[in-house]
């Protein structure tokens, strides 16, 4: 290659018309005797301007069947519709499932307010009145089961008070033979204001009990 | 990260509300236990101490005649009631009574636990072994309401066999 590199850069630039008239008359001298120079600019002006302007023609072609004069439009024309959830719809969807959390929450604190309240009552004495109590001193105890009720009091006709027989449990014992029989409410002939249910627990002389 | 964080701030608004509600719902079962200091702070109560035999000769004390509990049912076998010792006395919350019955017999503690304002007692019973080679000891809780009649016996003492009755509110 006999052309220098200032003289390409010349050649090139006339090739693209951004030569002056001065340096466009050098070139055109240059060309006149040159072969290289004409091939030079030959090739400037040929195959490469031709991609060029065809990349141009389709780009413009792209652009005005998708009715946008952007690129931003034409990328957003290439996104699947079924891609892009709606806003709104997200916000309706993320508020049902809070409803849904809600409802259950409250379901949830309903029973457990029943639980606490069932609890609540049934730490108290029969007769559902409160209780004043000292601390408590020891563990739970063993409940003992209900006795066979006494059959020979004749009960007559009246609701008596206290109908429900006292509740005993057996904290410990070292007999061998321990039971609660339950008295039932009876209006006594004998007793103008009645008997109420009582408890007779029998703690017999014989060791073998459990502490 | 921005929708984690609204969920897990909507889901904690969600946990106090109800926590909220929960406790609205529970406070009536809640609120007689504040009550309970309009309880009786002590409830009056009747000891009796029997001494049971099968003999015929004893009879039945006066003071026991009216206690159909003692004549009746399994205590039917008995044919003697004899009142050895009546004690009446007020019990205090947390409060003791204590009976030893003399001559080497057992004796009987009695502890008010809780009292209710309708003179319901929630009672410790202690009946501890006395001086014969048989003698067992038991404890017992008992809620019993006013006039209710609570009785404990079997521990063998002289010739027959001895009771404790014990009424709150008698």
């Amino acid at each position: 290659m006999s052309l220098s590199h200032e003289t390409m850069l010349d050649l090139m630039a006339y090739a693209d018309g951004e030569t002056d008239a001065e340096v466009s008359a050098r070139i055109e001298k240059l060309l006149d005797e040159s072969a290289e120079a004409r091939d030079v600019v030959a090739a400037m002006k040929g195959p490469v301007s031709a991609v060029g302007e065809h990349i141009a023609r389709e780009a413009e072609a792209r652009s005005v069947r998708a009715g946008g004069d952007s690129i931003a439009d034409a990328v957003m024309a290439k996104i699947a519709p079924a891609n892009v959830t709606s806003l709104a719809a997200a916000r309706e969807k993320r508020d049902g499932r809070g409803r849904t959390a809600l409802v259950i929450g409250a379901i949830v604190a309903i029973a457990a307010g029943v639980v606490i309240y069932a609890r609540s009552a049934s730490d108290r004495a029969p007769g559902d009145s409160p209780m004043a109590s000292m601390a408590p001193s020891e563990s739970v105890p063993a409940q003992v089961t209900s006795p066979p009720a006494m059959s020979s009091a004749e009960p007559l006709e009246g609701v008596m008070a206290n109908a429900e027989p006292p509740e005993v449990t057996i904290k410990s014992t070292t007999s061998h033979d321990v039971s609660v029989l339950v008295v039932p409410a009876v209006a006594a002939a004998a007793n103008a204001n009645g008997n109420p249910a009582s408890v007779i627990v029998w703690v017999g002389d014989n060791p073998g009990g459990k502490n | 990260m921005l929708s984690v964080a609204r969920t897990r701030r909507n889901f904690l608004e969600y946990a106090l509300a109800g926590a909220a509600l929960g406790l609205v719902l529970a406070a009536p079962g809640l609120v007689p236990r504040a009550e309970a200091a309009s309880a009786p702070k002590a409830i009056p109560a009747e000891l009796l101490v029997i001494l049971a035999t099968q003999s015929d000769a004893g009879g039945i004390s006066p003071e026991l005649a009216a206690i159909a509990e003692l004549h009746a049912g399994q205590l039917g076998f008995f044919h003697s009631f004899q009142l050895i010792k009546k004690e009446t006395f007020a019990l205090e919350i947390g409060g003791s009574h204590s009976h030893a019955v003399p001559d080497g017999g057992p004796t009987l503690d009695v502890t008010l636990a809780s009292a209710g304002k309708d003179e319901h007692g929630h009672v410790h019973y202690t009946l501890a072994a006395g001086l014969t080679s048989n003698s067992t000891t038991s404890t017992f809780n008992i809620v019993a309401g006013p006039k209710q009649r609570v009785i404990i016996g079997g521990p063998t003492y002289k010739s027959g066999t001895l009771f404790f009755s014990l009424r709150l509110a008698p």
